[in-house]
């Protein structure tokens, strides 16, 4: 080792440029690929615009489901016949399993071909993990529909093109309703009461919760709570435990996996104070129902409402 | 006549007192330094033990603290211990696939959802991680290990570099077949102290001690190295037995270090160069050195983790990476560090 | 000076090793004693190096040891089952070529040399004076505080000659020492280690490529021909032009050095 072409202890003016220019083509090389490589911000609207005119007068037949939400939505409008395929992870309602698979969940994972494969004439598809997808997808004069939903209202959008596009506008409208009717039922009931603290903890090592531009802070808060982390803009952040303490969370919301039980939640290190803590109320909610949205929000509204309030009876609600 | 080494221990008490005096820096800058604000006054004044600056500050903060200081202790001594031993200075404790070890038995543990070890208090990932870093470490010293001599070595580099690839590999795998729970996977490996306190403290003590001390005796011998096998050899070091302690202090130091705080990158690459950058090449001192470097690295890091976009926390692993970088770089373009042989 | 005067012999007997197929040393036999200098000296590829390495008991793994009526022993006792540190103590074998992977100082480069002799690696007093007065021997104070990547070859060489003296060993094994030293300091430095040698009593085995030099300064000469057994015995006796012819297959001339009275030898 040691330099060769040091005279005198300083390395020589050349040398030190051409260091130079490599440091600078490398701080520049990798912010100028990933402009270049970025095509994933589709427009969503526009492509959804452009879907629900193409099956105006001709409806759509053969859809290829992307993920479990699409799914539902699509069975609860009635539109079971016209679909021709779904994903590995679309399990309700029973009967979608008679129907064959494209694959997994996520876009890296699926096969252009695959869903080709189907002669689809729509594929309905999830923001952020099929974007990839759709500029390919119409390239070959596939209608692609980008489920975008950070809210409940936005799902009752989707229900409403859904039905649309498939021809059962009747249907989807009476899915609608159904759920209006829930959600307002619920909000009755909670009415004119604070709403409580909520933490929704999505996974425990490291703590993960819910944010602002998640779905989960929309049901917590239509079912009556607040979510203490409605303050961060990301979906899915990685909170300090500190702040958790800090802001006193009433109920406390746990993924239902073996690894996380109330038990243990009780026995966390400073968490004795938390109010939820002290008085028990740590609640298991099954992850599948309210991490879909789709048809069954409603069901996950009242769930979270019988959680959020167990002081109030929701009976006759359904 | 003056001896020359009445001065030795100028040369080295200098860095030693520079070095404590980070670390105390840090350690305190971590205990006051939140996303919440406490107040110390409370700390000490109140009885109560349900003060809310009390818990902030003995359950969270000084556990946590204590735990970063350690995780960069452990990576940074295995990364100088790893860097003499393999007379490589780009050598770091990942290099013999113990990392990806660790983060395959995470995935594993975590995915394949195992009941709570010991009663509940060390979650299965962290357990897993930890059990898989030591099984990588036993694997490969099995495997690489066999000859002996300066193939010897080479046979580790290439064994664990295969090795580490391959778990790699497991470890998509298995997060492609259980996309449930990919993301928070993803944010695992990561790294981060989040939610990590007594509890994984008392889990890692013991093997990090072991650790600690494998690492402090294998200095010197370690120094005799840098001229190779043969003439450390001649100097009077059993290599080979040095070779197995070495890698028996290095993957426990990585197993305990993972399990604290999952996979965290640089601090053990960058930790024994900036001793070297700033004191020039430390005979006998690198290892010790490195692991007080490596410890204000960490706290430092962990601190800016949990405050610049609190409430919610940035991977630590994201934060070593991006302070790091640019120190890397600079080595480029600093004399000094070329005088002292980069 | 010492009042124990411990008289010490390395050696090895009828050795035979090859690497794989090719035969390296055949039929081998060498004894080093206490006090005194062995010049080894032969053509290129003749197994010096091997040599130096069997009896330092530190050889590549793929070097097969055929056959021996005596292993390299020290005082009757194998050097392999020394142990490392032991051996280090009673034998320091300083290898032909060695870079330093980090930038150290040449103070502590020699100070490691006194490995050997501390428990557990932590260095005494007495180390730190040993080394002070290895490099004041050896003149050394204007390179014992400068780092190695600034030095060049020879100030390497030197330093690395100093911390095998500084191991204060019985016996010192030198793999070409004087190669890369100027013409004058490789007299010096020969003359210092004979000096040294004689005084404090360790025997020398050291390959020297240059013929006359180490006429010059050997007690005795080993001539190792390449596949065949060793001669030896002192420099008038060895270095005949049969002999030389035989070993070199060239043709010599001997005459004797005007000043120093020993043999040195011309090409014809």
């Amino acid at each position: 080792m040691g330099c060769t072409l040091m005279r005198n202890g300083k390395i020589c003016g050349r040398e030190s440029l051409y260091r130079l220019l490599t440091v600078i083509c490398i701080f520049t090389f990798f912010p100028v690929l990933s402009l270049t490589a970025a095509d994933s911000s589709v427009d969503a609207k526009a492509i959804n615009t452009t879907a629900l005119q193409a099956f105006k007068s001709k409806h759509a037949e053969r859809i290829v489901s992307l993920s479990p939400a699409a799914t539902e939505i699509l069975c609860a409008v009635g539109a079971f016949s016209q679909i021709a395929a779904r994903t590995d992870f679309c399990d309700y309602p029973a009967e979608v399993k008679m129907l064959s698979s494209v694959g997994g969940f996520d876009g890296k994972t699926l096969s252009i071909e695959k869903i080709i494969s189907y002669k689809p004439d729509l594929v309905y598809a999830t923001h952020g993990m099929h974007d990839y997808l759709v500029n390919t997808l119409r390239s070959y004069g596939i209608q692609v529909y980008i489920s975008d939903a950070s809210f409940v209202k936005d799902v009752l959008t989707e229900i409403a093109d859904m039905g649309s596009i498939t021809g059962h506008e009747a249907e989807a409208a009476a899915v609608r309703n159904h759920i209006t009717s829930v959600l307002d039922a619920v909000n009755a009931k909670i009415q004119g009461l604070a709403a409580l603290s909520v933490y929704w903890e999505v996974w425990n090592s490291p703590y993960m919760s819910a944010g602002k531009d998640s779905f989960l802070n929309d049901l917590v808060t239509r079912a009556g709570g607040s979510n203490i982390f409605a303050d961060i803009n990301q979906a899915y952040p990685v909170v300090s435990e500190e702040t958790i303490i800090a802001r006193k969370p009433d109920v406390i919301l746990i993924p239902d996996t073996e690894s996380v039980t109330p038990q243990s939640v009780k026995t966390r290190a400073g968490w004795s104070t938390i109010p939820a803590v002290r008085s028990g109320r740590i609640i298991r909610i099954n992850s599948d129902v309210t991490a879909r949205p789709g048809p069954r929000i409603s069901d996950a509204v009242l769930l979270l409402a019988k959680a959020v309030h167990p002081e109030i009876s929701f009976d006759g609600i359904k | 006549m003056k001896n020359r080494y009445g001065r030795k221990n100028g040369r080295y008490v200098f860095p030693v007192v520079v070095l404590v005096m980070l670390l105390a820096f840090s350690f305190v800058f971590a205990l006051l330094t939140g996303a919440e604000r406490i107040s110390l006054h409370d700390v000490f004044s109140s009885g109560s033990d349900t003060d809310f600056s009390r818990i902030i500050l003995l359950n969270l903060r000084l556990p946590r603290a204590v735990l970063a200081a350690l995780a960069g202790v452990l990576l940074a001594g295995a990364g100088a211990a790893f860097q003499l031993f393999f007379r490589n200075p780009l050598a770091e404790p990942g290099i013999m696939g113990i990392s990806s070890g660790a983060a395959l038995g995470a995935v594993a543990a975590g995915v394949f959802s195992m009941t709570p070890v010991l009663g509940g208090t060390v979650s299965p990932v962290n357990a897993g991680a930890f059990c898989g870093a030591l099984a990588a470490g036993v694997l490969v010293s099995a495997l690489g290990g066999r000859r002996s001599g300066p193939s010897s070595t080479v046979a580790l580099l290439l064994c664990g570099t295969a090795l580490g690839t391959l778990y790699s590999a497991l470890t998509s795998i298995i997060l492609l077949l259980r996309e449930k729970e990919l993301h928070a996977m993803y944010v695992w490996m990561l790294g981060s102290f989040n939610g990590r306190g007594w509890d994984e403290l008392s889990f890692i003590a013991l093997p990090a001690a072991l650790a600690v001390i494998l690492l402090l005796v294998c200095a010197v011998p370690l120094d005799l190295l840098a001229g190779g096998e043969r003439t450390a050899a001649s100097l009077g070091v059993e290599v080979n037995r040095l070779r197995v302690l070495v890698m028996a202090a290095g993957a426990l130091a990585v197993s305990a270090a993972v399990c604290a705080g999952g996979t965290i990158g640089f601090v053990g690459l960058i930790a024994p160069h900036m001793v070297r950058r700033i004191y020039g090449a430390k005979s006998r001192a690198l290892i010790p050195l490195s692991m007080a470097a490596g410890a204000v690295l960490m706290l430092l890091s962990d601190t800016l983790a949990r405050t610049i976009a609190a409430p919610a926390e940035i991977p630590v692993g994201v934060i070593t990476s991006l302070l790091g970088a640019p120190f890397f770089i600079s080595l480029i373009f600093s004399d000094r560090g070329l005088r002292n042989g980069y | 000076m010492d009042t124990e005067k411990q008289l010490h012999t390395l050696s090895v007997q009828n050795v035979c090793a090859s690497y794989g197929m090719s035969v390296i040393l055949k039929n081998l036999t060498l004894s080093v004693h206490s006090g005194e200098i062995v010049c080894l000296t032969g053509p290129n590829g003749s197994g010096k190096s091997t040599l130096l390495s069997l009896l330092a008991g530190i050889v590549p793994g793929t070097l097969h040891i055929d056959s021996a009526d005596g292993m390299p022993s020290f005082d009757d006792t194998p050097v392999g089952s020394l142990g490392r540190k032991k051996a280090a103590l009673h034998i320091a074998y300083m290898i032909q070529e060695e870079k330093s992977a980090w930038n150290y100082t040449s103070r502590d480069i020699i100070l490691t040399g006194r490995y050997a002799h501390t428990v557990n690696g932590v260095y005494q007093q007495s180390d730190y004076d040993a080394v002070d007065s290895v490099i004041a021997a050896m003149g050394l104070e204007s390179l014992a505080d400068r780092r190695i990547f600034s030095m060049s070859g020879g100030e390497t060489q030197k330093v690395r000659i100093a911390r095998a003296l500084a191991q204060e060993p019985d016996m010192l094994l030198l793999d070409e020492p004087v190669a890369n030293l100027d013409f004058g300091y490789q007299a010096e430095l020969l003359t210092f280690i004979k000096k040294l040698a004689h005084e404090k009593n360790f025997g020398v085995l050291a390959s020297i490529h240059d013929l006359n030099t180490a006429s010059r300064f050997a007690d005795r000469i080993a001539l190792l021909p390449r596949g065949g057994p060793c001669i030896t015995g002192l420099a008038e006796r060895v270095l005949t032009p049969d002999n030389l012819a035989g070993v070199y297959s060239t043709s010599f001339g001997v005459f004797t050095h005007p000043v120093y009275g020993c043999p040195q030898v011309y090409t014809i």
